[in-house]
């Protein structure tokens, strides 16, 4: 009877056919059925699983041929901690005045349980502008729908029972001031918390790991998770948080590995007015019957598109349109409102409108000219 | 006695018996009490601090410590021959558990023919010696994490009284 020390209900049956033990054996075969989740991740085994072994001795005495198994030992397996965030753009995210833009973070559960998380984003480097709204997590690329948001994680967003071996994509959106100035920046550092600790309401949660070179301390087994240790196993992102402690932080990269953020847009549309004057005997003087040919000069800074830029310009009082002399780039257009690009009157009364269409910082100054006569 | 009673025990020891043949179909015969037997331990190594502040292994009680994915628990599984008689062909069977992958390499057993098992346990050989086949009916050579059974045979027989042990290691997936 030494071989078998403590397991009293089964002492006493030790005869050709043990069932007592058989049928412990059938149990802990049942339980560990039960317990098993269709082998469906590839990520581990799940949290909660019993690992359940034993050996089978045969052997040959005096010609006749015996089994007999070993006790059967049960491991559980723990809750195992590990996720992965990623920031998905691959440039500067474009916003324009008055614009609402986002971001793209895939956030994807490594672990072997459902884990709940928190996100949090905070400002990385020098900012070169203030958005009008601060990021805010939404579940779609419209940004109709915020992600909820807990008292219980200090009012943070969250993103909750994300099942193992699974991804979500979550949509990080800002909303630009009124004026931009073209090619400013601003960098974020995004932060996925196992959400798992707080939700349970665990503020020292036991942890673990057995890859970390730390002292086994003995862990108080936490109530809420029964018999379950929380094993913290992630790794760290490029955005300053650490292995194993249940967070993950990362800065958006572009393939030369350049921080990218989102980066304004917009389009300055200058006007230019000169004006020459030339009198009837052939000199500048600006005299009752002298013309003045004005110029409009019209050029782009920064970048990004202007799109049906109209230029209105009203004929100055004591002074009268000469027909016919309305140009845009050197070419003539008519006076009447049609299918070229000018007219003078027609649009607006006693006005110059020339209609110039999108402008890019890519456009060539655009000339207008045109004559009047001081009356 | 009653026969009624008496049926019932019948249908009983026969439902044992058909349990008994599906769980071990080669063998039927339990051993008796004092014949060779075994105990299983299940053990992880973690890292601790000696008193000289250096980080040492040391082995764990799997069972008190649990196991996460990744994580490898050593089965050591000792046997002895309790009886009065020799036992002969003296062989321990042991199935790589459900959720773990064999890690190659790490078995042992001084005194004993090893041998591996890569469908269940109806045939065995040398690891090098198995060959898997793929899907597209290529095949490669097994490799640890095809393991399914390993057993070892113990070369002489085992006197009264005698004892060892064998070992494996196994990942959790």
């Amino acid at each position: 009877m030494t071989m078998f020390p403590g397991n009293s209900s089964c002492r006493a049956g030790r005869s050709r056919l043990n069932p007592c033990r058989l049928i412990l054996f059938l149990t802990v075969l049942l339980v560990s059925f039960c317990l098993m989740v269709p082998d469906s991740f590839a990520v581990g085994t799940p949290a909660g699983s019993i690992i359940s072994n034993f050996a089978t001795v045969t052997y040959t005495r005096t010609g006749i041929s015996y089994t007999n198994n070993s006790n059967i030992n049960t491991v559980m397996v723990d809750d195992k901690v590990s996720f992965i965030l990623t920031a998905a753009d691959a440039a500067n995210v474009t916003i324009t005045s008055s614009g609402r833009a986002y971001m793209t973070y895939i956030l994807t559960n490594t672990g072997n349980a459902s884990h709940d998380y928190t996100l949090s984003v905070a400002v990385t480097g020098t900012p070169e502008f203030t958005p009008a709204s601060p990021p805010k997590f939404y579940s779609d690329p419209a940004g109709t729908i915020p992600l909820p948001t807990d008292p219980n994680a200090g009012g943070l967003p969250y993103v909750s029972n994300l099942a193992p071996d699974t991804s979500i994509t979550v949509y990080m959106f800002i909303t630009a001031a009124t004026q931009l100035t073209d090619g400013q920046k601003i960098f974020y550092v995004v932060t996925a918390d196992s959400y798992q600790l707080a939700n349970l309401g665990i503020i020292n949660p036991p942890i673990k790991s057995s890859t970390q070179a730390a002292v086994d301390a003995p862990i108080n087994k936490n109530a809420n998770l029964g018999t379950r240790y929380v094993v913290l196993a992630d790794a760290h992102g490029n955005g300053g948080d650490l292995d194993r402690d249940g967070k993950y932080a990362v800065i958006a990269k572009d393939g030369g590995n350049n921080t990218i953020g989102f980066r304004t847009q917009s389009l300055m549309v200058s006007i230019v007015k000169s004006a020459t004057v030339s009198d009837r005997i052939g000199g500048t003087q600006p005299v009752s019957g002298a013309t003045i040919r004005y110029t409009l000069s019209v050029s782009t800074t920064g970048s990004g598109t202007a799109f049906n830029v109209v230029i209105n310009d009203p004929v100055p009082a004591n002074s009268t349109y000469s027909a016919g002399t309305l140009k845009l780039n050197n070419a003539s257009l008519s006076d009447a409102a049609d299918s070229d690009a000018g007219d003078v009157g027609s649009s607006t009364p006693g006005t110059v409108t020339v209609k110039l269409g999108d402008l890019s910082s890519a456009s060539p100054t655009q000339l207008i000219t045109f004559d009047v006569k001081i009356q | 006695m009653n026969k009624h009673k008496g049926g019932t025990t019948m249908k009983r020891v026969i439902a044992v018996l058909l349990a008994t043949l599906l769980l071990a179909p080669a063998v039927l015969i339990a051993a008796p009490g004092g014949g060779v037997e075994l105990i299983s331990r299940a053990e992880v190594e973690v890292m601790q601090q000696n008193e000289k502040g250096e980080s040492v292994k040391k082995r764990i009680e799997a069972a008190k410590r649990n196991v996460a994915p990744g994580d490898t628990v050593i089965y050591t599984i000792s046997y002895a021959n309790n009886g009065n008689k020799p036992a002969s062909d003296v062989a321990i069977n042991n199935p790589v558990p459900e959720h773990m992958l064999y890690v190659d390499k790490s078995v042992e057993g001084i005194g004993t023919r090893i041998e591996f098992s890569i469908d269940k346990g109806k045939s065995y050989g040398q690891l090098g010696s198995l060959k898997i086949k793929n899907k597209a009916g290529r095949e490669r050579p097994a490799r640890g994490d095809d393991i399914t059974n390993l057993r070892w045979t113990i070369e002489k027989p085992l006197e009264p009284g005698s004892k060892g042990s064998v070992s494996f290691r196994a990942k959790v997936k």
